[in-house]
């Protein structure tokens, strides 16, 4: 039965039909049409067939007024086919007699007038109406239609049968086995050939056989063809996945638009910078991604429009995010260009440079800090560099300066007196100076204590007030519980101090002064003179002033040696570089906050101390009034220096010590070796030629382990005051050396020795 | 200007010869009448006769007769198509045919008697109710006195031939019928042994004669003559020959 689907035979049979009954129902209606002409000639032939048979009787009775006679004719002339009703009228238009039924629908009237010849005169008697239904021929048309669309429809189904098979045995099944093998045609493999189920004619091909040659040829061509396009195809199936792979491997967004720089491809990373999906930005213009709308229009005269054969090149501009933020991005965009004909679109390669800037930003904040690190550990360097000279110089000035005014004591020179206390003045100064250097470069001795310092600003705010004006009042703010903290106590009065003096200088007249003291957990913030991120547990002691605040030209160059806005003669600059170097070297950290025209705030942060170092007790007592305090002793002091061994020679003498002076350690050494029992106390320098000061004590401790050494230094990075301790150096003294300072130290290491055998 | 004067010249003459050809039109017009009836013989014969007198009697006027169908005769003689009726019962005939105009002297007048095989005294119509009756269509008169009457059995034929030949086969006791024609179709049919006239007449109408109106001015003329022929014997004279006839 499938065989019967076919299609084209159903059109067939169905064309055939419908072509069939148009011309059916065409005919049929001619045939209708001249059926019915036909049936109205036989009527009107009825009325003529009454005309002249009939006429003369109904005269015959409408002359002799016969009125029986003329109903029997009447009677008579109603019952012949199709005449329904006839009626007769007199010569006065009554009607006299009539028969059958009158219908006015579907029916035609014929009128017959009836007359007399008489004495030669035409003599009206009246008129013959009869009547004629059209129903019987309608009945006969409708009869015949019928008769004749049966007949036509069966008619019509046998010969449409018939032909559906012909045309199936000779056309459709042909066609079927040629769709067929369409449908199975498998162009990856070689096509074999189609052979239709009939007998060919080799000499004269029909339509069918023409066909099948020309579809044989044509898939042998499609074949190739496509043997040819899949190669094509697998080649550019590959290239295309290169470019996409490419694309979509490449970190930038990019972004490729047609002429009319609607977007056409994105890649992934753009989706990612942007946060557009690839649907929401193809088929828009590039104009939503800018950040600024000016600069589409900029791009589309300086790099996007077809006039212009721009290679892309790089630019710097801002784009827009889906969320809208805004970011920077070094973009390379230009037209794409085809076989050097007009653009076919525009590309964009963007790469979002915002972390870039972030990081150049950083990195010269960095700079800048490294740059001022480096000057600082410069300065300090430089410091150190000098301290040691400076020290040994200043050691001679204040040593001799001491020992003149020593010998005159009893004078009566008061001049030359004023004299030795201007250069011992000065020298102290200069020891000062020196001393803030080597506090700013953190390398000055110190002395650790635990202090508390609730009473040290009070002390500090009853030391300073004769320094501030009354118009400027001091207030604090301490908190009640505050940790101790592990400090060198002047060095913290000294902290103090240089703040409040700068807050003094900051305010022109009137103002307020407040010292706050808390203890509180500091995050996330970065110390303002080494700019070091600070967080954890400090205490936090902060000068407040409601001055001029700072020039922001110059908050970051505070903290730098000589640095100041004060007239010359009134500071050295050293001030804040001072409070820098000594609270970095007790691990603290310093925070500004400044406010133009409302003055600022300078916070120190200064870690809890936890241990409570063992403060040395020893006094000098009254060593510099007792003359036998040496008590005959002997000293080997070390110096390349001559100066400085001159000097401890005479004041040591002066105290009753044997002292046996020697520039060259080497020379000390050999002297030692000699006669080790000789000496009871050896002062030495550190730094020296040959030998340094801690190789001679080694050198000296294989020989005599017992003997006390005291290490005199003016600067000397190797070895600070611990670290000579460590060593088992008696004390450590920082050059230059005052007489009481030296007398104490000795009498502690002369203290220090063991007792002597009694036995 | 030749016509003009040729037109003057003749018209003294027309109208000096014009009184005179009507003079002369005068002195020898003779008004044509036809005259129809509706009766059959031997009616139609005695009404013939009749008009052939008074067609003598009266030289101004020229008289010829015809027999047409009764209802017929009657329309065209109002119509004017001929003009005159011999003859009808004149109430009867003025209200259906207002053209005609009666002569006032009647020669004629229609008798209906009863016919049957048996003379009883029959006098009218109500006599005749125990009997079987029949008529004979065309004579409303008598057909409707039939009616009226309510006999044991009332039969309307066509002719007096069937009426008669009714009677003959005792399918009616009696037969009402114009005297003449009743005679004249007993005679016919030969049956004048078996059925006779019963007197006197149920029905005697006078018959006038009619003229349309565009002759009323001959109606005292033909008055006149019919009274000269009446009073002359004429009219009994040719009645009795009729009757002789049948």
């Amino acid at each position: 039965m499938e065989h019967f689907t076919s299609r084209i035979s159903r059109k067939l049979v169905l064309y055939i039909v419908l072509f069939s009954s148009v011309i059916t129902l065409f005919l049929t209606g001619l045939q209708l049409l001249l059926d019915y002409r036909h049936g109205l000639q036989e009527i009107h032939q009825r009325f003529h067939h009454i005309d002249i048979t009939n006429l003369e009787s109904f005269r015959q009775a409408m002359w002799t007024i016969d009125k029986s006679s003329l109903q029997i004719q009447m009677d008579g002339v109603s019952r012949i086919s199709d005449i329904i009703h006839v009626e007769m009228l007199n010569e006065q238009g009554k009607s006299i007699a009539q028969s059958g039924t009158y219908e006015a629908r579907d029916t035609i009237t014929h009128e017959f007038p009836i007359t007399q010849l008489y004495r030669d005169r035409e003599i009206p008697l009246g008129t013959l109406i009869v009547t004629a239904t059209k129903r019987n021929l309608y009945q006969q048309l409708v009869d015949t239609a019928v008769v004749i669309l049966v007949s036509q429809a069966i008619k019509t189904f046998i010969v449409s049968l018939f032909m559906f098979f012909i045309f199936y045995f000779l056309v459709a099944r042909h066609l079927d086995n040629i769709a067929t093998y369409l449908k199975k045609l498998d162009l990856s493999r070689k096509p074999t050939l189609l052979n239709l189920d009939k007998q060919r004619n080799r000499e004269v091909p029909d339509e069918l056989d023409q066909a099948t040659d020309a579809i044989n040829r044509m898939t042998s061509n499609i074949y190739q063809s496509y043997e040819k396009a899949s190669q094509n195809q697998r080649i550019l199936a590959e290239r295309e996945a290169k470019l996409s792979a490419i694309l979509e491997s490449i970190t930038d967004a990019i972004v490729i638009a047609n002429t009319d720089r609607k977007i056409t491809q994105v890649n992934t990373a753009f989706s990612e910078l942007f946060g557009y999906a690839a649907d929401e930005a193809l088929g828009q213009t590039t104009q939503f991604l800018y950040a600024n709308p000016d600069d589409y229009l900029a791009q589309q005269t300086e790099r996007f429009n077809t006039q212009t054969l721009n290679r892309p090149s790089l630019y710097e501009i801002s784009y827009r995010r889906k969320d809208g933020t805004v970011f920077p991005s070094e973009t390379m965009g230009g037209a794409i260009i085809l076989n050097n004909q007009n653009p076919i679109g525009f590309i964009g390669v963007i790469r979002n440079i915002e972390y870039r800037k972030k990081s150049e930003r950083e990195t010269l904040e960095l700079q800048k800090q490294l740059h001022s690190a480096q000057k600082l550990e410069a300065i300090g360097q430089l410091t150190g560099g000098i301290a040691h000279d400076f020290n040994n110089i200043l050691g001679s000035i204040i040593g001799y300066a001491d020992l003149s005014k020593h010998l005159l004591e009893k004078s009566d020179n008061e001049k030359l007196k004023r004299y030795i206390d201007n250069i011992d003045t000065a020298g102290e100064r200069a020891k000062n100076l020196v001393a803030q250097l080597l506090a700013f470069s953190r390398q000055t001795p110190s002395t650790i204590e635990s202090l508390d310092l609730k009473p040290v600003i009070k002390e500090i705010i009853t030391l300073l007030r004769p320094l501030i004006p009354s118009t400027i009042s001091i207030n604090t703010n301490i908190q009640e519980r505050v940790p101790r903290v592990c400090m060198d106590a002047t060095q913290m009065h000294q902290l103090i101090i240089n703040l409040c003096i700068n807050a003094r200088d900051a305010i022109d007249s009137h103002g307020i002064i407040t010292i706050h003291l808390r203890h509180q957990q500091t995050t996330n913030t970065r110390c303002s003179s080494c700019s070091e991120p600070v967080s954890g547990d400090y205490v936090v002691l902060a000068v407040e002033d409601n001055g001029s605040g700072i020039d922001p030209d110059i908050v970051n160059k505070v903290f730098d040696p000589f640095q100041t806005t004060k007239a010359v003669g009134n500071g050295t600059g050293m001030g804040l570089s001072v409070v820098h170097g000594i609270l970095h070297n007790q691990n603290g950290h310093i925070l500004v906050e400044t406010r133009r025209h409302s003055g600022s705030t300078f916070s120190m942060l200064i870690p809890p101390c936890h241990e409570v170092p063992q403060l040395d007790n020893v006094t000098s007592g009254s060593l510099e009034t007792d003359k036998h305090f040496g008590d005959n002793k002997h000293i080997l002091i070390v110096d390349d220096e001559s100066p400085i061994t001159s000097f401890f020679t005479e004041l040591l003498e002066g105290f009753g010590f044997k002292v046996t002076a020697v520039n060259d350690s080497r020379e000390a050494l050999n002297l030692f070796h000699l006669s080790p029992n000789t000496f009871d106390l050896v002062i030495t320098d550190q730094t020296m030629p040959n030998m340094t000061g801690t190789d001679l004590f080694k050198a000296i401790r294989k020989i005599n382990s017992s003997i006390p050494v005291i290490l005199c230094s003016g600067y000397s990075k190797q070895v600070g005051e611990k670290d000579a301790l460590e060593l088992g150096f008696s004390s450590y003294m920082h050059k230059p050396i005052r007489k009481k300072e030296l007398l104490k130290n000795i009498k502690t290491a002369l203290n220090a020795l063991p007792a002597p055998d009694q036995s | 200007m030749a016509d003009i004067n040729n037109t003057s010249f003749f018209r003294p003459i027309w109208l000096l010869l014009l009184p005179l050809l009507l003079a002369t039109g005068a002195l020898h017009a003779e008004t044509r009448l036809h005259i129809t009836t509706g009766f059959t013989p031997p009616v139609s014969d005695f009404f013939e006769s009749v008009l052939g007198e008074l067609d003598q009697l009266m030289p101004k006027v020229s008289i010829t007769f015809e027999v047409l169908p009764a209802e017929r005769s009657l329309i065209l003689a109002n119509q004017g198509i001929n003009d005159g009726e011999c003859c009808r019962i004149a109430d009867v005939i003025q209200a259906e045919y207002g053209k005609l105009l009666p002569v006032e002297s009647s020669f004629f007048s229609a008798r209906f008697n009863a016919f049957g095989k048996i003379k009883r005294p029959i006098n009218s119509f109500e006599d005749l109710k125990p009997y079987t009756v029949g008529s004979v269509e065309g004579w409303k008169i008598a057909v409707n006195k039939v009616n009226e009457i309510n006999a044991k059995e009332t039969h309307i034929v066509t002719t007096p031939e069937q009426l008669f030949q009714m009677i003959k086969e005792n399918r009616l006791d009696y037969g009402v019928v114009g005297h003449l024609s009743g005679l004249q179709t007993i005679h016919s049919l030969n049956l004048s042994s078996e059925i006779h006239a019963i007197e006197p007449p149920l029905i005697e109408k006078e018959l006038r004669l009619f003229l349309h109106e565009k002759h009323q001015y001959l109606i005292p003329a033909f008055n006149e003559a019919i009274q000269q022929l009446i009073q002359d014997g004429t009219i009994d004279r040719l009645y009795t020959q009729l009757l002789e006839s049948l």
